[in-house]
Order: structure tokens, then sequence, then C-alpha cells
């Protein structure tokens, strides 16, 4: 148990001095990511401008993923053994997750109007994509249906584990199954199918986001470690 | 006592993911052979394709294939195996070139052309400005 | 500048995505803003 309140000790403080950093990264980033993405990122030859929709699009998608990954990793070792950072994580984790799936699907749907001929479409990739949102929304439910915040993180991590069954359905879906959703055009045997300019912009935004993620997430562990010593 | 509440939470776990992992692979047999969201013209051609309902058939439309009456489209798809006529009449979506993919919903009003309420183009991978090949 | 806000005619796609990017991101901001005033406040 003195080992355990030390790791929130040191926690604490670190936490709060790593803060501004990831504030500050995801504000430099973002500004460069979006000066990049719609200024010199040059036009898709078949998409046109529209194409500057997948900026924020598959930033937004791989943040639902990583987050709910970096949720599975609490969720084990909570059931493993006491770990209040891992619980404080998890659970606040859930409502940042659940933002960046909701952008995906209406960024996604913004740009499938247009370019495929509709909003939407249940194919497998964006089924399994709102089946990851609907997951979000029942952790979140969960977590706080329970009060007392070690039982909620219990509960939580079971559904956490059972849900993460999805991760690799999603990020395969289009290839094992026909979709409308193009397949994946970075990490794809061959090499990258993008321009190296349009990826330039892709990762600075991804990297904007996930210093937001961090940036957010320390914030709030903070938080709940206050709001527990009162 | 603690070392065996420790070993059992870890059986518990280790039999969680193997069940999910059975469930998992189940789902995955499962849509592999269920919930593909197109055929292809050659699924039609060897009669896998449900001919007297409602279906998606996609593929490429074919280079030149593409003719116009007013708002009426008649175009060919081809897996570059077999080929299916199209006909549809409305508003096509930006993305729909010749050459490049294509999904349709419809019927096969007759065995040799297909009747389409809805026409979703499909992109590819590639992303990259006008000058590159 | 004109040309640049329409975005080739997909000016409410492209501008709605960003736009709604940008919202729920500084919701989730504030929301932990407001959060941490009620925990620091005596």
């Amino acid at each position: 148990m003195i080992k355990h309140y030390d790791s929130l000790k040191i926690f604490y403080p670190l936490a709060g001095r790593l803060m501004p950093w990831f504030g500050w990264a995801f504000a430099l980033l973002g500004i460069f990511g979006l000066y990049w993405g719609l200024f010199l990122a040059p036009i898709d030859a078949v998409q046109g401008e529209a194409y500057r929709i997948m900026f924020v699009h598959v930033p937004s998608a791989w943040m639902s993923l990583m987050i709910y990954a970096v949720m599975t990793i609490c969720a084990i070792t909570i059931l493993l053994r006491r770990s209040k950072i891992a619980e404080y994580w998890l659970l606040s984790s859930s409502s940042i997750g659940a933002s960046f799936t909701f952008l995906t699907l209406v960024t996604g749907s913004l740009w499938g109007r247009p370019m495929w001929g509709t909003w939407w479409v249940w194919d497998a990739r964006l089924t399994s994509e709102l089946i990851l949102l609907f997951v979000y929304l029942g952790i979140i439910a969960l977590g706080n249906a329970i009060p007392e915040k070690r039982k909620a993180a219990q509960a939580v991590s079971m559904l956490t584990v059972v849900g993460s069954i999805n991760l690799p359905i999603i990020k395969f879906s289009v290839d094992w199954w026909t979709t409308l959703h193009q397949p994946a055009s970075i990490f794809r045997a061959g090499g990258s199918a993008i321009h190296p300019m349009m990826l330039t912009a892709l990762l600075l935004m991804a990297a904007s986001f996930t210093c937001y993620y961090f940036w957010l997430i320390l914030w709030r562990v903070r938080i709940q470690i206050r709001e527990n010593k009162q | 006592m603690l070392e065996r509440l420790y070993k059992r939470r870890i059986a518990y776990i280790l039999f969680t993911l193997l069940s999910l992992t059975v469930a998992g692979f189940l789902v995955i047999k499962a849509f592999r052979e269920n919930l593909l969201f197109y055929f292809v013209p050659s699924d039609i051609k060897a009669g896998k394709a449900p001919i007297n309902h409602t279906f998606r058939l996609g593929g490429l439309v074919e280079k030149g294939s593409v003719t116009k009456e007013g708002l009426t489209v008649y175009f060919t798809i081809t897996d570059t195996h077999e080929k299916i006529s199209v006909t549809y009449t409305g508003i096509l979506p930006d993305l729909f070139r010749e050459g490049h993919g294509v999904i349709v919903r419809g019927q096969m009003k007759d065995s040799n052309l297909f009747t389409a309420e809805e026409v979703l183009a499909k992109h590819n991978e590639k992303y990259a400005p006008p000058d590159m090949p | 500048m004109m040309s640049f806000l329409e975005m080739g005619g997909y000016a409410v796609y492209v501008w709605s995505a960003y736009g709604v990017t940008l919202l729920v991101l500084a919701l989730n901001i504030l929301t932990v803003f407001l959060d941490d005033s009620k925990t620091t406040a005596p």
C-alpha cells in the first residue's frame, strides 16, 4: 500500500510537468498540420479538394483505435493487480475515445456524400466503426452507473477487454470482406500510396491529435487523484 | 493466499481471451460467408448472386463503355474476367469514372442487363496530384 | 482567397468536417477545464 501511494506521488507532479508540453505540441503541430493540409498539399487528381477531409478523418480514425488499445492495456493491468493510475486512466479515456470515433463517422460521412454518392452504407468497415462508438458509449455508461471508483474500474475493464475483439475487425475489415470503404493507403504491401506532401500533412495532424489525447488524459487523471484525496 | 488469488485471476483472464478469440473467429467466418457487401460479375456468371432479388454488384467501369441518353446511363462493369451491362437513371456520384471502381444496387431485370437503383463510386487507396502517374 | 474558401465546390463538406472536428476537440477541453476548476476551488 505504501508503494502504491508513492507511485501516485511520483505520477501527480510528473503529469503536471508533462501537460503543458503536450498541450503546446498539440496546438503547434495542429497549426502546422492545418496549414500543410489546406495550403501546401496539392489537389488530388480524382477527388479534387474534397480529399482534404481526410486530414481530419484519418487521424481521428487512428485515435479511435489507439485510445481503445491504450484502454485495453489499462484494463488488463487492472484485472491483474491494483493500480489507481490505470483505473483513472481507463475511466478518463472513454469519452475522448468516443469523441474521436464520432468525428471519424461524421467526417467520413461528409466525404462519402459527394465522393461515393451516399452518407452511409452498412459495409463491414463502417459498421464495425459504428460498433466501436457503441462500445465506447457502453463503457461510459457502465463507468457512471457504479458509484464506487474501484468497482466501476473493474467492471469497465471486463467490458473493455471483451470489446477489444473489435479492433482487429475494424483494421482488417477492408481486406477480409468486400467493402465500399477503400483499403489502407499507408500501411500496405508495396508501400504508401499517398503523395509525400499529403502524407506529411496527415502525419502532422495525427501527431497533434496524439498530443491532444495525452494532454487531456494527464489533466483528467490529475483531477481524479485530487478528487479522491478530498 | 494472495499468490493463489493472483493465479486464479490470470486463469480467468486467459479463459476470457481464449473464448473471445474463438468467438471472434466464428464471427469472422460467418461474416466471410454471408456479409459480403457486393458481388462481382464472375459471381453472377457462376450463379452465386441472388438474381431474383435486389443485390449489389461491384467492379470497374469498363473504359469506353459509358453512354448517356439524357439522365439515363449505360455502362459495363467488369472484374477483368466477366462483364455485366448496367443501366441507371439519375445523378452519378463525383468519383464515377471510366476505369474506376463502382458499386451498383439493383436487379437483373433481364438475363443480360442489370437495372440499378443506386450507383456508388468506390475510391481506391491512391492519393496523388494530377501530374502523378 | 475566394477560390480557397470554395474548395473546388466542396466547401460545405470540407468546412463542415473541419468545423465539427474543432468544435468537438474544443468541447472536450472545456469539459476538463470546468472539472478542473471545480476540484481546485476550496
